[in-house]
């Protein structure tokens, strides 16, 4: 990011994904002040915002897909890395490609991988693909064009694990003691001109 | 058949992921108002999918003439974008941060000014208002009416019902016509990323909220994050 003096600073934070398809996840991004979770039950998303003890739920029935498109369309809610837990992640990822290059065999902590790098719009974006028996992405970066001092976001995957079974209560949310619950905003509505809610 | 969605337990667990994410501040520093291009916010660095669409557009605001030719006041306003998940203090704190309603001192900053709302006298420095007290100054709430040459430093920027607003030490500052700017009464629906400074949580119809100077500011989950809006009593 950029500071108000132009300076580029790096910040970083960690998330911790898990899913159960089709239709269950829990997010936890972290960061040494921040917290927030994002959990999807099946039936309803709820975030919490653990550093202040507030959350909010919205009712967005479906499949994690369906899920993600209401919560990022109507309450403009989108995580990070969000790209791979959706159902068809090669799919969506080429969709608005206009060209792509592999660039080779390269390690990433320690694991061969495969460097791909693709070109669209907005962006160019690159991701290490596991060269192991399970084709997972091992890194993954981002470059934003079109923005001042074109920042990067970088993701390096560090522990993926497709074994340990993931019961419902993963993702059932039971708000923290002393939690405050609060009104999750639609986006198209706080940008209308201004209107007071019901009670 | 079975498809594989649907019936293999594909089950993705533990990714973590240490990610570094570069967030773009807006840096409006170029003088008068953002330009058209520049009224797009984005603030969800990370998913390929949202390339285009993690875009929050806010809408035109209709300039008058005079306002438009008005070219020496510099307003340096930012969006209220809330930096996802970081830590660092981009913006770094203003002057008007360390309000302290009721603190008193035996001189006035450098440079302060002083003026008349209504028939009361005032001083002011850097988004913070004093009045005389014991022989000295003592911090006092923003009064409604008081007009400032231009904004306190980094005021965030607010628009409601196509209105803008700069927000700073918990007040809310419109341009005038002359170009100084005055401080209003906080608009209802305002949505602003962080709370005047001293604000004291109360609750207001069994919702949270935090009271300053009689303004309930309420958090609310905007793109995913804690924000606070300005409601009606």
């Amino acid at each position: 990011m950029q500071l108000a003096s132009g300076q580029q600073v790096q910040a970083g934070r960690n998330i911790a994904v898990q899913m159960r398809r089709p239709d269950r996840l829990r997010a936890e991004i972290r960061s040494t002040r921040r917290n927030r979770e994002l959990i999807y039950d099946g039936k309803s998303v709820t975030l919490l915002n653990r550093a202040q003890n507030f959350y909010g739920t919205v009712n967005v029935p479906g499949s994690l897909d369906q899920a993600m498109d209401t919560a990022s369309e109507r309450f403009g809610i989108a995580m990070p890395l969000e790209d791979f837990l959706r159902s068809d992640p090669y799919k969506d990822l080429l969709h608005n490609v206009t060209s792509g290059r592999d660039i080779g065999p390269v390690t990433v902590m320690g694991v061969a991988c495969e460097h791909l790098a693709f070109t669209q719009g907005n962006i160019d974006w690159q991701v290490w693909i596991d060269s192991g028996p399970i084709p997972s992405p091992r890194k993954f970066v981002i470059t934003y064009k079109d923005e001042p001092g074109t920042p990067q976001f970088t993701a390096i995957f560090s522990d993926w694990d497709f074994t340990t079974p993931l019961p419902d209560f993963v993702f059932k949310f039971d708000p923290p003691p002393g939690a405050s619950k609060v009104r999750v905003k639609e986006v198209r509505e706080s940008v209308k001109p201004h209107q007071t809610e019901a009670k | 058949m079975k498809t594989r969605n649907l019936v293999v337990p594909v089950m993705i667990g533990c990714a973590l992921a240490v990610a570094s994410i570069c967030v773009a501040q807006r840096n409006n520093r170029s003088g008068g108002f953002a330009p058209r291009g520049e009224t797009v916010d984005r603030f969800n660095h990370g998913s390929v999918r949202h390339e285009a669409t993690h875009v929050v557009h806010v809408p035109e605001v209709r300039r008058d003439e005079h306002v438009e030719r008005r070219s020496n006041v510099i307003v340096s306003g930012r969006r209220p974008t809330v930096h996802h998940d970081v830590d660092l203090d981009v913006h770094g704190r203003s002057f008007w941060h360390g309000f302290v309603r009721g603190q008193r001192f035996h001189s006035l900053p450098r440079g302060f000014l002083s003026f008349h709302v209504g028939a009361l006298p005032y001083f002011y420095y850097g988004g913070i208002f004093y009045q005389e007290a014991d022989g000295g100054y003592e911090e006092v709430y923003p009064p409604v009416g008081a007009i400032i040459p231009t904004t306190p430093e980094n005021p965030f920027e607010v628009i409601v019902g196509g209105q803008v607003f700069y927000y700073a030490g918990g007040a809310f500052y419109q341009q005038q016509p002359d170009g100084s700017f005055a401080v209003v009464a906080p608009p209802i629906g305002a949505i602003v990323p962080e709370l005047p400074p001293g604000a004291v949580q109360v609750s207001l119809n069994g919702t949270i909220a935090y009271q300053f100077n009689g303004v309930y500011f309420e958090p609310v989950f905007v793109s995913g994050i804690t924000q606070y809006e300005v409601v009606a009593p």
